[in-house]
């Protein structure tokens, strides 16, 4: 040890020392924590112009918004026919389209006790990667027996689920996981999560120099047997992880991140996701974020919205250039009402619209969108209901915006 | 039609509501894990109400997210590493907050304000301070913290080459700081 490193240590010793002489530990700070946070809250809102105040009360609203969570509740099943495609951090995978898909997004982080005969101790990084159910998940309900699920996520009894996750080495010792495509199995003693054999499996493998591992829940039958379809169909690319969040625009957010729905536009895959946004224990709020090919336009939760109804359609947009190809998107709120979206063009090519039902969990009174134009695309997105127009948004952007590269070259993240 | 209401009153009603839930990790792990996150806030801000700040930021951030946590073990561990990443990439907003705050007060720095004479004098504590932000972090982290190469490497994402090289050119700094204050 060197002068320079002892006198460092010297005064550091002398500080913390002098710091523990001034106060008493603390007995408890959610309270302060509260008043923080609301504090905080109520300050971003009110100088981002975010929340405008309106006080709307009656039993009639109450009920008839009661009335739309119930029907927007998925119940578990055995899956549609109608198939939908997803990609999650380049690990695509084919499921029911009325199944729920979580996108995870956080830090894989697993504590291996000192003691562990499995792997090195410590904590392991990875990354949480997807979760598909045929429920959706929620806090309160009862978990089926899934070792791998993040903790505070559960699903119904009776349903089933599954959750892929990358680590950075293999659980197993002296084992190297087995190239993909493989088979999950009953859990040995020895793997992570194995609680009840006859209703889990397990499965690790090795796809495009990344190592994965997957839990499958849930008893077997009909459900079951679709659920290892689902896994059975994943396949892997090399896209990188673009989620990080837990930092977005100074607030945070809560996932889990709802894949609303999913396709390929122009090549270009895209996911829908919505999710919650709020500092702990204060209101929360709705994002609903567009990611083409694993990005997300506009930044993580660039489309805040309140609770509450929208009248019409509320949206924000943003242009991708892939080759020689550019795409406008547009993306946000639908309100109830609305059963038919257009986009109608002075030029360009109109290439879909899209509209999604918003997850139960986050009690939002309207729906999610999507519409997609090619070309030089300007001009409206018209919403109606049964009989006449009810809304109309421009679409497109001006030439000084300047379009977001994505493909080969371009960062993902 | 219909639209949310942010109210003071719905808000209290939810702070109520959570605050009557069953004796949760929150108390628990703010009370095992704060001093010692506000000791390294304190390293690394120099300011001990800064520190206090920023510590609070971090819980904030990390109760939303420590619910996925799969052990709770690990939370010490984020919470070090959201401690350090908002000093080196969220500090100027926060001291820009505390500089609103001060001028509303009209009211002394923190620093000046609680300082004791002793810390003031400290020539080493003052060299330290002088660091570039990640420089510090890397110091206190390895030598207050001890952590390992490896493992202030991670809090800090890097590389534990630059971790080495941070270290090294912060001690160079230092000596070359105490040894014109000596002269």
């Amino acid at each position: 040890m060197n002068d320079t490193e002892r006198d460092l240590r010297e005064m550091f010793g002398r500080r913390e020392a002098d710091l523990l002489g001034h106060g008493t530990p603390p007995a408890a700070a959610p309270r302060v924590l509260v008043r923080r946070s609301r504090r905080r809250q109520l300050r971003n809102a009110i100088a981002g112009g975010l929340v405008i105040a309106i006080v709307v009360a009656g039993s009639a609203g109450g009920a008839l918004a009661l009335l739309r969570l119930g029907q927007q509740v998925r119940p578990a099943g055995v899956g549609s026919a109608e198939v939908r495609t997803s990609t999650v951090y380049g690990v695509t995978i084919a499921y029911p389209r009325n199944w729920s898909l979580l996108q995870l997004g956080q830090d894989a982080t697993v504590v291996n006790p000192e003691n562990s005969k499995v792997g090195p101790t410590g904590a392991i990084t990875g990354h949480e990667v997807l979760q598909l159910g045929n429920a959706e998940p929620s806090p309160s309900d009862s978990t089926v027996c899934l070792g791998g699920m993040p903790d505070g996520v559960f699903y119904p009894q009776g349903s089933v689920a599954l959750y892929v996750q990358q680590l950075d080495w293999p659980r197993l010792v002296g084992t190297t996981p087995a190239t993909w495509p493989v088979e999950p199995s009953a859990p040995a003693p020895q793997d992570p999560g194995s609680c009840d054999p006859t209703a889990e499996r397990y499965a690790t493998w090795t796809a495009n120099g990344r190592i994965y591992e997957a839990f499958l829940g849930g008893a077997p039958g009909p459900a079951f047997d679709r659920l290892l379809e689902a896994f059975r169909s994943m396949t892997f690319s090399q896209t990188e992880p673009s989620f990080d969040p837990i930092f977005v625009n100074g607030a945070i957010t809560t996932g889990p991140y709802y894949v609303l729905d999913s396709d390929v536009t122009e090549g270009q895959p895209w996911n829908l996701l919505a999710y919650a946004s709020s500092y702990p224990l204060a209101p929360t709020r709705a994002c609903i974020d567009l990611e083409v090919a694993g990005r997300s336009l506009g930044g993580q939760c660039n489309l805040d919205m309140s609770l509450g109804g929208v009248s019409g359609a509320e949206g924000t947009s943003a242009r991708v250039r892939f080759g020689g190809t550019v795409v406008t998107y547009a993306w946000g709120a639908l309100s109830n009402d609305v059963v038919r979206v257009d986009l109608q063009l002075g030029g360009g090519t109109a290439l879909g619209q899209w509209i999604a039902a918003m997850p139960a969990a986050l009690q939002v009174d309207f729906r999610a969108m999507v519409v997609a134009g090619s070309g030089d695309a300007n001009g409206a997105i018209v919403t109606s209901d049964d009989t006449r127009q009810v809304g109309a948004l421009p679409f497109g952007l001006d030439d000084l915006t300047p379009p977001i590269d994505i493909g080969p070259g371009s960062s993902s993240s | 039609m219909r639209a949310t209401v942010t109210s003071e009153l719905e808000a209290d009603a939810e702070t109520t509501a959570r605050e009557n839930q069953p004796p949760g990790r929150l108390d628990d792990l703010f009370v095992r894990h704060a001093p010692a996150a506000t000791r390294l806030a304190y390293f690394l801000t120099g300011d001990r109400e800064l520190a206090q700040d920023l510590v609070q930021e971090a819980f904030v951030r990390l109760f939303g997210r420590f619910r996925h946590l799969r052990e709770p073990e690990a939370f010490e561990a984020y919470l070090r590493k959201t401690v350090v990443n908002l000093f080196t990439t969220h500090l100027r907003r926060l001291k820009l907050e505390r500089a609103n705050l001060e001028r509303e007060k009209r009211q002394p720095t923190p620093l000046q304000h609680h300082d004791t004479d002793v810390a003031v004098k400290d020539e080493v504590w003052r060299a330290l301070q002088r660091l570039p932000e990640r420089q510090r972090a890397a110091i206190v982290l390895r030598y207050y913290e001890d952590l390992t190469e490896r493992d202030a490497a991670d809090v800090l994402r890097c590389s534990t080459g630059a971790l080495n090289q941070l270290v090294a050119r912060a001690m160079a700094a230092l000596r070359d700081d105490l040894g014109s204050e000596e002269r």
